[in-house]
């Protein structure tokens, strides 16, 4: 394990004693000032009291940090400490840097320009689609893509990323990093451990409660160059982020939706109060001065995709007749087949069958029920 | 001397002619009565006794033995009461055997002779063989609607026993005036808007297949539960003469002078008990509310508030168009062939606009669809989200067509069932569909990639296929199924987002 601290001839390093004191459950100012006033050694000895109070039983002090440090080990965890050489350098100089830091994977993937990925996650299969290709394009072009592993948009970023096999992706968690939360998200967290950078602030075993949701938003804000929102509802979680970044002089984007869309309405909000509209990676690589206004392809590029001349969609009949009436009676925004029916005048039959034949040419693609247009 | 007179009682849903025999012999003056009665048949001793007193008749002092044959029929309720004071007048020789030949007696006494009805009287009567029959004469419209006897309505044991001795005519029947057929509370032109659901309403009439609407509080989910009667077509003689015993029996009032032939319609409240659902009961047998929906629409509103124990006793009557309610001392079978329509929310804060577009959690989502057990939401054929009516819709949008127009459609494909053999195309057993619902070859590469896909069970398979045949049908279409009737089968059967998320 490469940059894992090793046992010093005292025994157990500082670190070891930095992650005993973080799993007491101290807020992080708390902890921040035990740790920088008694330095880990004296903080634990400090705080040894509160740990058998806790429930730790008669084990004296030192055996209970040992069992801690081998959990980490264990764990594949490694531990930062605010101040020390290990310790990721762009957080270091943020102002509320997490006092300990727990990290899983390769600490190189921090080295690279960075744009962090957020959204909702209650979003459409259009958000989650625009959110894979920023991730696939992002980390082609060599940038880390940062985001917060949770279902929706964020997962889908990470997957896009994944994919492209380029620049390694960095995930940032609210809970231990032996607690995948989401459950559905257990291979993504594996993948991107492996691929990328893995980061956490909740020490093990850490449950993913609510309140430390907003707090880890701020670490993604702090490791990006650029914050890109895809699809956020109008009071949406994703607005802390935003907050975080904006605090933070980040770089803020939001990728525009229909007016129609709930999921889009905190980016519209968000462009209309002046910040940078993303319609595609262009206009992300030119905010990160990557690229120039002149690269740009223009929007198209965000619907007609490379991987749709790949799978030879693109040499598929173009829809005539009732398809494609029905066709253009489907919204980019989710239509319900009544709202078809209704803009077609079409039978429940006839719409239906044109709708089987639009989904499987991937015209269309369906959602529970609700159809959504997916390329032109 | 003996005295046997017969009369009927109720059964579950079903009469039963009972013979009352009376023994009145010399002995010590004692009145037995044997045969299972229940608790108020049981009672009929003491009622008896003070109706004949203050009638005017004697009271025999001498051992009477009542027996109600046959004698492994539980006798429900005061309906041989009647029976009991004749046989011991005609036992104790204050009434001449001759004089009530071939007639039979159904109906309560009150101590002071009054002739009451008792709930089941239709039921009742039809069990009855005698072609003379003296009923109550409040029960005298009930009882002249199985139309097969010479009905005589008494008011009181004193006006029987008259006209029984040709002291006195016989009461005039009294006159009832046949109420018009009641109209259905809502019509389809009063929806509007809503095309998705106008039609799975139509389909669901024309071919019997049970609905699931889900849609935000105030869609009007209700409302089109409610047109579902007068889209479906009215009831024959047989059926409304079934449905017609099934109130009768449940003691509930029937429309005067005539037969229930208007579908009925019955909305349960959530908070219903399994037995008031599915029928039951300690003492009594009676029928529940989804055999008071037989041959007509069972709505159950807010499907997911209902208990799920109380859900999934559904199942099985839904296959089998019959409820059998086994208790220590019955075994009854209920009919309950009717038509399910559910309505629930789309979700727990009953918004449900798109997929982004609701303020539920996945778990509060997962927790909601939990509530409806997959194989009762597999019965439902066809699932329909129905939204808000629009704006432009309800403010003077064309109205829509009305109940009698679709009504007309309906019969259409239900006569063509009928053709087959079947009351409905839901009803189509499977080992036929092969042969009544044949599938073109592009339909049935669709059906085998939706069962490939994991999105249609083998059950669903065959509800598919009939929910394809009525489409097919109500278009006037071919014999064999094409792709579009399927796809439009399929489309109608999608699961409401809540329950996606749940299986």
């Amino acid at each position: 394990m490469t940059g894992a601290p090793q046992r010093d001839g005292d025994g157990l390093p500082e670190e070891a004693y930095a992650a005993a004191v973080a799993t007491l459950g101290f807020g992080a100012t708390r902890l921040a000032s035990l740790l920088g006033e008694h330095g880990p050694r004296g903080a634990w000895a400090s705080t040894a009291s509160a740990w058998r109070e806790s429930g730790g039983g008669s084990r004296s002090g030192d055996d209970a940090v040992a069992d801690v440090w081998a959990a980490h080990v264990a764990a594949n965890v490694r531990v930062h400490l605010l101040g020390s050489d290990a310790y990721p350098e762009r957080l270091a100089a943020d102002h509320q840097p997490p006092a300990v830091l727990f990290s899983r994977g390769s600490l190189d993937a921090l080295g690279r320009p960075s744009v962090s990925i957020v959204g909702t996650r209650r979003c459409t299969h259009t958000g989650r689609q625009i959110a894979r290709q920023l991730g696939r394009e992002l980390a082609a072009a060599g940038i880390s893509v940062v985001s917060g592993l949770a279902l929706g948009i964020d997962g889908a970023a990470h997957e896009g990323a994944l994919a492209a096999g380029g620049a390694p992706p960095i995930g940032v968690v609210g809970s231990g990093l032996d607690v995948v939360y989401p459950r559905r998200h257990e291979q993504l967290w594996t993948d991107v451990a492996s691929a990328g950078l893995l980061l956490s602030e909740v020490p093990l075993g850490g449950r993913p409660e609510p309140w430390r949701f907003p707090a880890r938003n701020r670490i993604i804000a702090a490791l990006a160059d650029v914050v890109v929102v895809v699809e956020s509802h109008a009071a949406g979680g994703s607005l802390h982020t935003v907050r975080a970044a904006i605090e933070r002089g980040v770089t803020v984007m939001a990728v525009p939706g229909s007016v129609r869309n709930p999921a889009a309405a905190g980016c519209n909000l968000l462009i209309a109060d002046g910040v940078a509209p993303a319609c595609d990676t262009e206009d992300i690589l030119v905010a990160l001065g990557l690229a120039t206004i002149g690269d740009r392809r223009g929007a198209a590029a965000m619907v007609t995709t490379s991987t749709e001349r790949a799978d030879g969609l693109a040499d598929l009949p173009v829809p005539a007749g009732d398809d494609l009436e029905v066709l253009e009676a489907v919204g980019w925004e989710p239509t319900s087949f009544e709202e078809i029916l209704d803009r077609t005048g079409l039978a429940p039959a006839a719409g239906a069958l044109a709708l089987r034949r639009l989904e499987d040419q991937r015209w269309v693609h369906r959602d529970a029920g609700w159809f959504e247009r997916v390329r032109r | 001397m003996i005295a046997t007179i017969p009369s009927a009682t109720v059964v579950g849903v079903d009469g039963r002619a009972v013979s009352v025999e009376v023994h009145v012999s010399n002995g010590l003056p004692g009145f037995t009565l044997v045969g299972q009665p229940d608790g108020a048949c049981r009672e009929a001793r003491d009622r008896v006794r003070a109706a004949m007193l203050s009638s005017g008749l004697k009271w025999p002092q001498k051992r009477i033995t009542v027996n109600l044959a046959p004698s492994s029929v539980r006798k429900v309720g005061a309906g041989p009461d009647l029976a009991i004071a004749i046989g011991l007048l005609v036992a104790d020789e204050q009434l001449p055997l001759e004089l009530v030949r071939d007639m039979a007696f159904v109906g309560e006494l009150g101590l002071d002779g009054t002739v009451r009805t008792v709930p089941g009287m239709v039921p009742m009567v039809d069990s009855v063989t005698a072609p003379t029959l003296v009923v109550p004469a409040s029960a005298y419209g009930e009882a002249t609607l199985v139309g097969r006897h010479l009905v005589r309505p008494v008011a009181t044991l004193a006006e029987l026993v008259a006209a029984l001795l040709v002291e006195a005519p016989w009461p005039d029947a009294p006159v009832i005036v046949p109420c018009p057929a009641p109209r259905p509370a809502t019509d389809l032109a009063d929806v509007r808007g809503q095309r998705l659901a106008r039609f799975a309403l139509e389909v669901a009439a024309a071919g019997g297949h049970h609905l699931l609407l889900t849609g935000p509080p105030g869609a009007g989910k209700t409302m089109m539960a409610r047109c579902l009667p007068g889209l479906l077509p009215q009831l024959d003689r047989e059926r409304a003469l079934a449905v017609t015993r099934i109130h009768s029996a449940a003691g509930l009032p029937l429309p005067p002078g005539r037969l229930i032939d208007q579908p009925p319609f019955r909305a349960p409240h959530h908070s219903a008990s399994s037995v008031s659902l599915v029928g039951g009961g300690a003492a009594t047998m009676r029928p529940g509310e989804i055999s008071l929906a037989h041959h007509g629409v069972l709505f159950l509103d807010e499907l997911g508030e209902f208990p799920t124990d109380v859900l999934d006793m559904l199942r099985q009557p839904l296959e089998d168009g019959v409820i059998r309610v086994a208790r220590a001392r019955f075994n009854v079978a209920f009919p309950a062939r009717f038509l399910l329509v559910g309505a629930m929310n789309p979700c727990p804060c009953g918004q449900g606009r798109g997929p982004a577009g609701c303020r539920c959690g996945p778990a509060a989502l997962a927790r909601y669809g939990r509530r409806l057990s997959g194989p009762l939401l597999d019965r439902f054929d066809l699932r329909v989200p129905v939204s808000r009516p629009e704006i432009t819709h309800l403010m003077g949008g064309p109205p829509g067509e009305s109940s009698s127009v679709v009504a007309e459609r309906v019969s259409r494909v239900r006569a063509m069932a009928a053709e087959r053999g079947v009351a409905s195309n839901a009803e189509i057993p499977g080992w036929c569909l092969d042969q009544l619902a044949p599938v073109s070859a592009g339909a049935a590469r669709v059906l085998e990639r939706e069962l490939r896909t994991g999105g249609l069970s083998a059950r669903g398979l065959h509800r598919v296929r009939r929910v394809a045949r009525t489409l097919a049908d109500l278009e006037d279409g071919p014999t064999v199924l094409d792709e579009s009737h399927v796809c439009g089968a399929l489309e109608l059967r999608v699961a409401p987002p809540v329950l996606q998320a749940a299986s």
